[in-house]
């Protein structure tokens, strides 16, 4: 299969007046067509703005990111307004990311009319059914606004705007994370029959790694900026490399009882974003921290295959 | 006759919202018992009456739309439901305090975190300005905080440090029950397990009995004892953390395990519970749950159904149980 | 997963099908509610019917006459409202100046919402040098008092109900400024606005069917607000001589013409302050009403 998206570099700084925010700090990855890359990661280590990067729905600082053969970063804006096209994004909020004064029907039909798909009103109708129908929700509800409906089906009306113009690539940022549990699982459903049926590439933004378990075929852990660690995600949960993930995995709260696991409880806080130095960023909350994790920042490399770790002494299993 | 150990006694507590658009029934008749120095998790989702029922424990609803039309509602032996204001100031924050969900609004971005903590020690105690400055700081230790950020504003503060502050407010006054409404939700999956870790331990130090409102189930594994489910205004199933996770009854509590991610065995679909809650306003006849249920029968869905014990601490609520032979997937067959 | 039966073979389209209440209808509904809105709506309705009756039914001559016999009579039922200290019936008088009034207020509201309000929409969509050049300009107007404002621009192009207006109209430009700037900076941030982008659409197309539809809440209701200031303001002209000249009978021109008589003769006051306050009370009731209304937020 070959690679629909491959990031090469990737940084995304930002001056602020107490100095420079390196929120997403030379990351490079690839992601198959039809293939979902999932991203892990807690508040605050990029995982949102590399999203939005790879769009350019905010502008990179440096880097290459190459769908298809082109990159993106090159396009000028007309260029880039007809590629959006083909790479959509489904957003975590469903209450701000709809127009309040729209209806589902002008919604959904925005970026058709953008990029001047179905000129016909009627036809561009039957499309938006069509669409309604796809993603489970009831023809009557063509008028309504979004204020009238519940978080799942707000989600829904979200994804239905991102099929609209049929993409090839969608950045699902923290597409369930606002949803009850019943109506998560649902969504999730859809998301992944979508991705059967029209063979959609994924990249599955999320802090919930039970989730991103469920879905993805590999995963990328992102701490402060960096990729710690990138493994098919069955890999990754039975032999987690980096101590961060392996933290991270033992954080989550078990729905069952007489799991008798070591939860590893990280000392401290995560370190400013902020101008920094060279060192592991995840130095001073690391149980197995050394004196060489302070003075040299690791790079990822691969230590079995398709297995990546940045990390000086990564984990033995 | 009064049980000596029951911290919280909540019999047929019914809420009803009164708005000109119709009666929001909120809460629909449920009856909580918690012994001292035992934690409850009510679990349930969106809509289903569970911030309503925190917050009629403290008279907090707003009144009007908000009446809390009948039910019984005793804290360590006191009916809370016929105290005056001045008495509910007294018993708020001392006997009985909250915590919300979100940590970034539950802080006075004025003052600083030891002021805060102060003022809920000086409210309710007889003690000087500096010996409440005090214990303000040794509060911020206990939490996790050094004591030097005494005089730090909370805009200083991450927010699973916000949270460890409210926790500090909320147990200052050595609360004998603290009810807990989704308290880690907007935290770092990290940051939880150390508020969580936190909260157990100071449950045990401060022997403070604990109404954890969460709609994660693992949440309630790690931090509860007993379990109840509510569902549309009423609790659907409850008991202790053994019967509710292996011997699971109600059909609503085994599709709210089905709905979860399963990290032992990923490639299965998930199993949503179809259709959505029903709308407050307008409850269908009959059980609430079955229109989304999948075992439902006629019978479910004409009559309502009756608590039915199991054993002396596993509650049910479901018709389907008529039938001596019906179980459910999930748990003991 | 709810699913209906979808017939594409309707000719009705189904969008027609499930017409709903459109936006302004949901407002008009909100709006019905708040009663001391729906008050002011009649008051300020029966004050424009009855400008727009006077205008055609009085004659201009007749009111303006002087009548010595007639003079400083109190109110009677031949003379409503009394006369004045040259024999003109001041109800006649009153209900002709209406049209003053509310023009000016309109207009003037009309005036510094076109300017301020493109003027603030620019700056908040904008920003950078552009929305601190628009800002600082904005500052510098605001910081000179209103009253002296308009009476400079007054002075300057001299006096008519034309100049009236704009000057008038001037003086509320900050303030229309900050509204639509304010407003327009709320909405641009929006995640609806950033998916708009995503979809591809032209900056041009985010200002005009996201942007400007979101944003017009607060500043139609800063402008109902502005109406009743600006009629006072503009009698408030009047009074010193610089706003519509006598013998028109703009109500702040009356109160002017009145003041010596106020001991013994308080009905000449009374009753152009009375109309000016029922007036300016009345588009504030609406004011308010449009407010609560527009805002999805409160419950109702």
């Amino acid at each position: 299969m070959a690679n629909l998206i491959e990031v090469k570099n990737l940084k995304k700084y930002f001056n602020t007046s107490r100095g420079m925010l390196q929120a997403v700090d030379d990351i490079s990855f690839n992601i198959e067509e039809g293939k979902t890359l999932g991203v892990v990661g807690e508040s605050g280590c990029g995982k949102s703005t590399t999203g939005r990067s790879i769009l350019r729905l905010i502008e990179p600082t440096s880097g290459e990111v190459n769908f298809d053969g082109h990159d993106l970063l090159k396009l000028n804006e007309s260029e880039l307004r007809k590629a959006r096209k083909d790479m959509q994004i489904i957003f975590q909020d469903p209450f701000s990311s709809l127009d309040p004064r729209k209806t589902i029907n002008q919604i959904i039909s925005e970026p058709i009319i953008i990029h001047k798909l179905i000129t016909n009103k009627k036809e561009r109708e039957k499309r938006v059914l069509e669409l309604m129908e796809t993603v489970g929700l009831a023809e009557r509800l063509i008028n309504t606004y979004p204020h009238e409906l519940d978080g799942g089906r707000r989600q829904r009306i979200g994804i239905a705007r991102a099929l609209s113009v049929s993409p090839k690539f969608i950045v699902c940022d923290e597409p369930v994370s606002a949803l009850d549990v019943s109506i998560q699982a649902q969504i999730l459903n859809l998301l992944k029959k979508l991705q059967e049926n029209l063979n959609l590439t994924y990249m599955f933004i999320t802090h919930d790694l039970s989730v991103v378990n469920h879905f993805s075929d590999h995963i990328a852990v992102m701490y402060l900026g960096k990729i710690v660690e990138i493994a098919p995600a069955e890999e990754l949960f039975t032999h987690p490399l980096h101590p961060y993930t392996e933290a991270l995995l033992s954080a989550i709260p078990v729905p069952s009882l007489g799991v008798k696991k070591e939860c590893i409880i990280l000392k401290g806080e995560v370190t400013s974003p902020i101008n920094m130095p060279e060192e592991c960023r995840f130095a001073n909350r690391c149980k197995y921290v050394q004196e060489e994790c302070k003075t040299h920042t690791p790079q990822l490399r691969e230590i079995s295959t398709n297995h990546f770790v940045a990390c000086k002494y990564p984990l033995q299993n | 006759m009064k049980d000596k150990n029951i911290i919280l006694n909540i019999e047929n507590l019914v809420v009803y919202y009164e708005t000109e658009n119709g009666i929001i029934k909120a809460v629909n008749g449920i009856d909580l018992k918690l012994k001292k120095k035992k934690s409850i998790g009510l679990v349930g989702e969106t809509g289903a009456g569970k911030t309503t029922t925190a917050l009629a424990m403290l008279r907090l609803i707003p009144d009007p739309p908000g009446v809390i039309k009948s039910g019984v509602i005793e804290l360590d032996g006191e009916n809370i439901l016929n105290k005056n204001i001045k008495e509910l100031e007294r018993i708020r924050g001392k006997d009985i305090s909250m915590i919300f969900q979100d940590p970034m609004t539950a802080l006075n971005p004025v003052f600083t975190v030891g002021e805060q903590i102060a003022e809920s020690i000086l409210l309710h105690e007889n003690v000087s300005k500096s010996e409440a400055d005090k214990r303000a700081r040794e509060m911020l230790e206990m939490v996790g905080i050094s004591g030097y950020r005494v005089n730090d504003y909370p805009h200083q503060f991450s927010g699973g440090m916000k949270q460890r502050v409210v926790i500090a407010i909320a147990l200052a006054c050595h609360t004998k029950l603290l009810i807990a409404d989704e308290p880690t939700t907007a935290l770092d999956v990290t940051i939880q397990a150390q508020v969580l870790e936190l909260m157990n331990d100071l449950k045990e130090k401060y022997e403070t009995s604990l109404l954890m409102i969460t709609h994660d189930l693992g949440i309630v594994a790690k931090v509860c004892d007993e379990v109840a489910v509510m569902y549309a205004g009423r609790i659907v199933e409850k008991g202790t953390l053994e019967e509710i996770f292996n011997k699971t009854k109600h059909p609503y509590t085994e599709g709210l395990f089905n709905s979860l991610p399963n990290i032992k065995d990923r490639k299965a679909m998930l199993k949503p519970i179809r259709g959505l809650m029903p709308d407050p306003a307008n409850l269908p006849v009959g059980c609430t749950f079955s229109p989304r249920c999948l075992y439902s029968t006629d019978k479910c869905r004409e009559k309502k159904p009756f608590p039915r014990w199991i054993s002396e601490t596993h509650m049910v609520e479901c018709t389907a149980y008529d039938d001596p032979l019906f179980h459910i997937e999930r748990g003991e067959k | 997963m709810e699913k209906d039966k979808i017939n594409y073979e309707t000719s009705e389209s189904v969008s027609q099908k499930y017409k709903k209440r459109s936006q302004l209808a949901e407002i008009w509904h909100n709006f019905k509610k708040n009663k001391g809105a729906v008050i002011g709506l009649i008051l300020l309705v029966t004050i424009i019917v009855v400008a727009i009756i006077a205008n055609s039914t009085i004659d201009y001559n007749k009111i303006i006459k002087h009548d010595v016999t007639l003079r400083l009579k109190s109110p009677s039922l031949e003379h409503p409202f009394g006369t004045d200290q040259y024999g003109r019936d001041i109800y006649l008088r009153i209900l002709y100046g209406a049209r003053y009034s509310l023009s000016i207020g309109f207009a003037a509201v009309f005036v510094s919402l076109a300017i301020g309000g493109v003027l603030g929409i620019i700056a908040g969509y904008y920003g950078g040098s552009i929305e601190n050049i628009i800002m600082r300009i904005c500052d510098v107007f605001s910081s000179i008092p209103s009253l002296l404002l308009a009476i400079s621009v007054s002075t300057a192009f001299g006096a008519g109900t034309f100049v009236l207006m704009f000057s008038v109209g001037l003086v509320s430009v900050p303030a229309f400024a900050r509204v639509a700037r304010a407003s327009v900076m709320t909405v641009v941030d929006s995640e609806f606005i950033e998916a708009a982008r995503a979809a591809g659409a032209t900056k041009s197309r985010i200002m005009f069917t996201h942007i400007l539809p979101n944003s017009f809440a607060p500043i139609i209701v800063q402008a109902t607000m502005r109406v009743g200031s600006a009629i006072t303001m503009a009698s408030s002209l009047s009074f010193l001589g610089l706003g519509i000249p006598a013998p028109a009978p703009e109500w702040g021109g009356i109160l002017s013409e009145s003041r010596s008589f106020i001991r013994d003769y308080s009905y000449m006051t009374l009753f152009p302050g009375l109309a000016i306050v029922i007036t300016v009370l009345s588009i504030n009731l609406i004011g308010d009403g449009l407010r609560d209304a527009m805002d999805p937020k409160l419950k109702r």
